[in-house]
Formats: structure tokens, sequence, C-alpha cells
């Protein structure tokens, strides 16, 4: 039972991967996923302007 | 000149050198001192999945026939340590803490148990962890919880959670674990002994079970700094060792306290933290407070790259064994598998930004220092998935930027508390000669009373 719009977006995002979630997972996962995902973007609208492109090249094994 | 008595549990690693040497004990005979040993404690604390007395004798046997001929393979000759259960063994179960590797037998060692075997370490048995690494607590749904030996009815932290309360219950004189979010440096500030996390892949990871590919380190424990480092010298490929850098005085020493890693801790940890800055100021560290801005992002992009890794690892199991996964862990890995993948990839964005914006103040800082634990050792009763995010709060920064950092626990009365120092990215050997330092100025912690 889809009871909000966090577990509407979280039950879409499971349907996308192919990732079958019952109830009780949808709602405990819903507020944390979305939440996590919204922090993210905030801190990305926030500090985005200097944000350098990730690391996540190719034969990269040495951290930064 | 009296010889001082040598205690086999709690001697340090040069000491149990000179002894071997001078054939004051045999290795069989340590070894048999730390098995007796296990088998007294793991019973109350729950920190072995696999004790391997026989392996363990063996490998004595063979070692002290070498010792006889005059050959000491290094510094670690005949010293006993554990391992993880995380980290391959050849020939033995290696199910990192889980029922769905309950019951795999691996065919070959991780590289870091390779090196330590050929630097004459003795392997005493596989300790407990959380399940896959993923949690901070030191419970299991499936093993049960590992009980710290300070108070058995507290928890010891994890993941490394059987690593820290052996050593700490006098079982081995080192051990391996892994850090990706805290594994290391929480349990052993909890447990009262040395952990240190080095640089990013400074030790091989081949052969570790992973939680997330850029977060995960290995990790060592030791009762002392010297300790630590003899054993990351066998652990490391040729390399990757330390060498040997000059040790500076204290005045030398610039260290900043990060502010936000000190608010909203427990009580004792908040008087002993001001105890640690109180001594090593005294003795004459500089101290400065220093308040990054971007600090208050490392949770959320932690956690993002953390849960998105590895569900890729679990993306298989999460489908066919679902129900094979303990509670937290497979909310956990289903959160992972959800998140899209712009927000891991702006995770990591946050990532390289935060990472500039301490490694700038390296520039004029040899250490960033903040207390490990927030709270000493919880009961076990109380502790949720909530109160683990809690634990690790001042533990995450370090394996998100790749950077070395070190848990020293503060001597005092009571529950251990753990002093964090942390260095800029490859100054692993720097970071230990400075927390050699502080280790003498603050002196040894006390044994555990179990």
């Amino acid at each position: 039972m889809i009871t909000n719009d966090r577990q509407e977006r979280t039950r879409m995002l499971a349907g996308a991967v192919g990732l079958r979630l019952d109830d009780a997972e949808l709602a405990v996962l819903a507020d944390a996923l979305c939440g996590l995902i919204d922090i993210i973007d905030q801190a990305c609208a926030e500090f985005g302007a200097e944000a350098p492109e990730p690391l996540a090249r190719p034969g990269l094994t040495r951290w930064p | 000149m009296a010889v001082k008595a040598l205690d086999p549990l709690r001697a340090s690693i040069g000491e149990l050198r000179e002894a071997l040497r001078a054939r004051r004990i045999s290795i069989r005979e340590l070894v048999d001192s730390h098995l007796e040993r296990l088998g007294q404690v793991n019973p109350k604390i729950n920190a072995f999945t696999l004790p391997d007395a026989e392996g363990a004798r063996t490998a004595a046997a063979a070692l002290d026939s070498e010792l006889a001929a005059g050959e000491l393979r290094s510094a670690l000759h005949g010293i006993p340590i554990t391992v993880k259960d995380l980290f391959a063994t050849r020939g033995q179960r290696t199910a990192a803490g889980s029922l769905i590797l309950r019951d795999r037998v691996t065919g070959h060692d991780a590289d870091v148990v390779a090196n330590l075997r050929a630097a004459g370490a003795v392997i005493l048995g596989k300790t407990s962890m959380d399940e896959f690494a993923f949690s901070p607590t030191g419970l299991n749904a499936h093993y049960g919880p590992v009980r710290n030996p300070w108070d058995t009815s507290r928890v010891t932290g994890g993941s490394s959670s059987g690593a820290a309360a052996a050593l700490a219950a006098g079982v081995g004189i080192g051990a391996l674990g892994s850090d990706t979010g805290g594994s290391v440096r929480l349990p052993a500030a909890l447990c009262g002994v040395v952990g240190f996390k080095p640089s990013y892949d400074r030790l091989s990871r081949r052969g570790a079970f992973p939680l997330s590919w850029s977060l995960d380190h290995l990790g060592l424990f030791g009762r002392s700094v010297p300790d630590v480092c003899a054993i990351f010298d066998c652990a490391a490929s040729a390399e990757n060792r330390l060498g040997e850098p000059r040790p500076p005085a204290a005045r030398e020493l610039r260290c900043g306290v990060i502010e936000d890693y000190c608010v909203e801790v427990g009580g004792e940890v908040g008087a002993r933290w001001q105890e640690f800055i109180r001594a090593i100021s005294a003795a004459g560290v500089r101290v400065t407070a220093v308040a990054p801005k971007k600090l208050k992002l490392v949770i959320a992009a932690s956690t993002a790259i953390m849960f998105a890794e590895a569900a890729a690892v679990h993306r298989q199991w999460l489908a066919t064994r679902r129900e094979d996964y303990g509670e937290p862990i497979r909310m956990r890995l289903l959160q992972g598998a959800l998140i899209p993948a712009t927000t891991y990839l702006r995770a990591l964005q946050l990532r390289r930004t935060i990472a500039e914006e301490i490694g700038a103040l390296f520039e004029t800082l040899d250490c960033l220092i903040c207390p490990t634990n927030t709270s000493v050792a919880e009961p076990i009763e109380s502790v949720d998935a909530k109160t683990g995010g809690r634990m690790i709060r001042n533990t995450r920064l370090a394996p998100l930027l790749g950077i070395p950092a070190i848990s020293l626990p503060i001597p005092a009365r009571g529950l251990p508390v753990g002093a964090q120092l942390m260095g800029p990215a490859g100054g692993d050997a720097q970071l230990l000669a400075a927390a050699a330092v502080v280790e003498k100025i603050i002196g040894p912690a006390p044994a555990a009373p179990l």
C-alpha cells in the first residue's frame, strides 16, 4: 500500500531496477532513501559550482 | 642485571623478539599460552568464529625449528596474531560474518595473510565480525554479539569486533581487520587498544571480501604504536613499507582539533578528551581549532557511495537470498540498490570537494585530531541501527578521503575512549611517527579487567 510521496518514489525506483519490495520494506526504505537523495541534491546545489568531476577514471588505484 | 619477567600475553613485539632470541620462551610455549587464553575468554566474549589451534601449533613447531637454526624471518617471527573472518585463509571457511557464505572454503590466502605468514606470524584463528562488515556495532544476527572485555554486557563496536575484543582480552599480540567507515578505529577505541587504518590501497585488498570498493581499507590492531608499525611492515608489500621517518619533537607537532567532532559527545568522552588536550598541550604540541565547512557533507556522501557500491556487490543475492541477510543489512543493501546513478556520481563529486578542503588543512597542520568514539561502549540491548550511525560519526571522514588515521586509547579509569589522529594521504609513516610521540606523552593504556 502506497501511503505517501516518498513511498511512491521508492516504488518507482524499485520498479526501474526490477527489484521487488514488500510493503514493510517500502515503509522502512522510503524516508531513508529519499532523504539521502534529497540531501545529496541539496549539497550539490550548495557546493556544486565548485565541485570537480568525480574520480571514477579507469586505472585509478590510489585515492585521492 | 635482573631480567624483567615476561608476560607472554601482554608483552610488546620487541620484548617477545628478545625473549625468543634468548630462548627464554619457545614459540610453541608462546602460542600455547595464547591458545589457553583464547579458550578461557572466548565463551565470555564470542570473539572467534574459527579458532585454529592445530594450524597455530603446526606453524609454531616449524618456526621453532627455524629459530633453532638461527633463522629469524622478521620482527613477527613466532608472534601470534588473529585474522578477521573477512580475509581468505587457505583451506578454511571465510564466511564474512554471514549466513550466505557460511560454507565457503577459500583455496588461497588473502595477500596480507600470505605476507604475514611469510613473515613468520602465527595465526590463532579467524575473528568474529558484523555481517559482511556492513555495521559498526559488533552485533551479528546470525552468530550473536561480540562482548566487550571491559564489560561483557556492552558492545565492542564493529565491524572488526572480534579482532579488537580478542586483543583487549589478551589473545594475540596484534590483529588484522578492515575499515570502511570506522571498522578498525571504533572497536579499537571502545576496547582500549590501538587501531590503524592506512592510506587507501597501502595494504592490498585482494582476498578481502568487499563491502565498498572505493571506501574499503585494511587495517591493524596492536597494543602500541611501535607494535602496529611492526605488523604493518610485515603485512605490506615491499614498496608500501613505512621506512624510518624521523620522529618529531612534541613542540614540532601541529594538531588541528576538529571542533564539530568534539560536540554532542558523551560526558565521559568529553571529559577524557579535555584531559587529552591538556596533556599534549602541556608537552608542547601546538593545538589549534579547525572548522571545515564541508564536514557536514561527509555522512551523506559516504553513505551514498558505500550503500550503492555494497548493493552492486550483493545484487544477485538480493534477488535470490534476501531472507538470508540479517534485517539491518538487508535494508541497507536494498537502499543501496535503489540509489540512482546520478546520486552516486554526485556523491563522488562531493567527496572530491571535501578532499580539497581537508587537504588544504594539511598544508599547515601535521594531524587533524578528535575523539574516535562519540560515546563509551553502550549496553548491548540499547544499540540499534540509529545508535550505530552515531557511533561512527567521527570515523567516516578518513576512509571517504583515503587518508591515514589511527586511534590511541586515552589512559584513565573507566570504559575506554580513543583519540583519533588523521594525516594527509600517503603520509602514513609521518602519522605513525606523530602518534608514537603522542602515545609517549599520554602513556600506556591499562589492560581490560576480564
